[in-house]
């Protein structure tokens, strides 16, 4: 089974996204900011797939991007579900490394859509 | 004791700063605008997609209903007909009984004949020796019983004769009961009236199998066809949730907008603040100087694309271009 993690801090979107993909049959793990998510995956954890925020306190979606390659996460896909749309931070988050970039709010089937490109056979 | 003279008051200074707070508080304004705009859209998108729940939940019950009546219907009318084959099947086994009835008893009366046959034999066994006994009697006679020698001889052969046909008789009587009863024991008999009615029971019986199948078919093709619209409505259901979960994503976008709207409100109670502390003389203009540009800084805050489409609204700035949602690096 396929396993996403999000992280985000907001707990309603956590629960929103959460849903969507559980619903299509996907295993979710949840972290409310950057940190908390960079711990799970040095702890071990292997999502094969991440959904993260930009906009978060402790540690933002980009320098989490950033460390969680180094951490190991190198082939993992990472999109960037976020409501900032500054051309700038998109390219800030592609050169530390994310798969893409959706900006809130997200269509649920449209969000499918790209899981499915990222990870075949989700 | 000499009083301490005021600080002058930058008036032009103070001006200034009272009417970037103003164009602050008619941004600020717009984007607390723009915020019950975004929810009362996602409010109605919520109520819309909630309606089209409704309306499928509607249909799912009334499919559910419709179901319901089909089987009921197809049970009864199955029920029906069944009872109509057991009653004909009970009046089938009714006639063959009575058939099997009179047929034994004729089986009866014909193996009665038995002891007739009996008596025919014993006359003409008894005439037999009486034929035997009128032949020694002629021939002691001599020419003169020479004719009654033929009589006898003439009567023991009838009496041979009339064995004969006796046993023939018991032969035949054995043969015809044999074969009713192998026949009636077989289940093979046939009969007259009786065979029409059994065939005729036969035919309802078959009828009314076949209106009963006819009635499980559309039954069968009915709960098919509910059962299809069912699942279909299900799956409509599905993406409908589907839809309203992903509309919860507007309080993440309402919220972040606000919370910058809150931080705005506290740099403009600071600067005004300030503003006033200076005209009532406790605030040098230095005081004045060192303010933010909040205006700018509400502008850095910004985290979306309709946050500073309502800015350049308001201050008649630039207004960026729309960003693709989805881009995959």
């Amino acid at each position: 089974m396929t396993t996403v993690m999000l992280v985000d801090d907001s707990p309603t979107m956590l629960m929103s996204i959460k849903s969507v993909l559980t619903k299509a049959g996907i295993s979710v793990e949840t972290a409310g900011d950057g940190q908390e998510a960079l711990d799970r995956i040095r702890g071990g954890l292997k999502p094969n797939l991440v959904i993260s925020d930009v906009n978060m306190p402790r540690l933002d979606g980009i320098s989490f991007v950033r460390e969680a390659r180094r951490a190991g996460l190198r082939f993992t896909p990472i999109l960037m579900l976020t409501t900032e749309s500054e051309q700038s931070k998109r390219d800030e988050a592609k050169a530390a490394g994310a798969t893409g970039w959706l900006v809130k709010p997200v269509q649920p089937e449209a969000l499918m859509t790209v899981i499915r490109q990222v990870v075949p056979g989700a | 004791m000499a009083e301490q003279s005021p600080a002058p008051v930058d008036a032009e200074r103070s001006a200034e700063v009272l009417g970037r707070s103003q164009e602050l508080i008619g941004i600020l304004s717009d984007q607390l605008g723009d915020v019950v705009s975004v929810t009362e859209e996602a409010a109605f998108g919520v109520m819309s997609e909630v309606q089209q729940v409704d309306g499928e939940v509607e249909a799912l019950s009334s499919l559910a209903q419709d179901l319901v009546r089909l089987s009921a219907d197809g049970a009864s009318q199955v029920a029906d007909r069944t009872r109509a084959s057991a009653a004909d099947v009970a009046e089938l086994v009714q006639i063959v009984t009575d058939r099997d009835s009179a047929v034994m008893d004729l089986v009866g009366e014909v193996r009665a004949l038995d002891h007739e046959v009996d008596a025919i034999a014993a006359v003409a066994h008894a005439t037999t020796i009486l034929a035997l006994n009128a032949k020694i009697e002629a021939v002691r006679a001599g020419d003169a019983g020479e004719g009654f020698s033929v009589v006898a001889d003439e009567v023991r052969e009838l009496s041979r004769q009339s064995a004969q046909a006796a046993e023939s008789i018991r032969a035949g009587i054995t043969r015809v009961t044999s074969l009713m009863e192998a026949r009636i024991g077989s289940g093979t008999g046939t009969g007259g009236a009786g065979s029409a009615q059994i065939s005729a029971k036969l035919e309802s019986i078959a009828a009314a199998q076949q209106e009963a199948a006819a009635v499980l078919s559309t039954s069968v093709e009915g709960t098919r066809d509910a059962a299809g619209r069912i699942a279909g409505s299900i799956e409509a259901l599905g993406l409908r949730t589907t839809a309203v979960l992903g509309q919860a994503q507007f309080q993440d976008m309402t919220r972040q907008a606000v919370e910058g709207v809150v931080a705005s409100l506290g740099a403009l109670a600071g600067q005004l603040a300030t503003v006033a502390e200076h005209l009532r003389g406790s605030a040098d203009a230095a005081a004045l100087a060192q303010l933010d540009d909040a205006v700018g800084a509400l502008r850095s805050s910004y985290v979306s694309q309709r946050q500073r489409a309502v800015h350049a609204q308001r201050t008649g700035g630039r207004v960026e271009a729309v960003t693709a949602a989805i881009e995959l690096f």
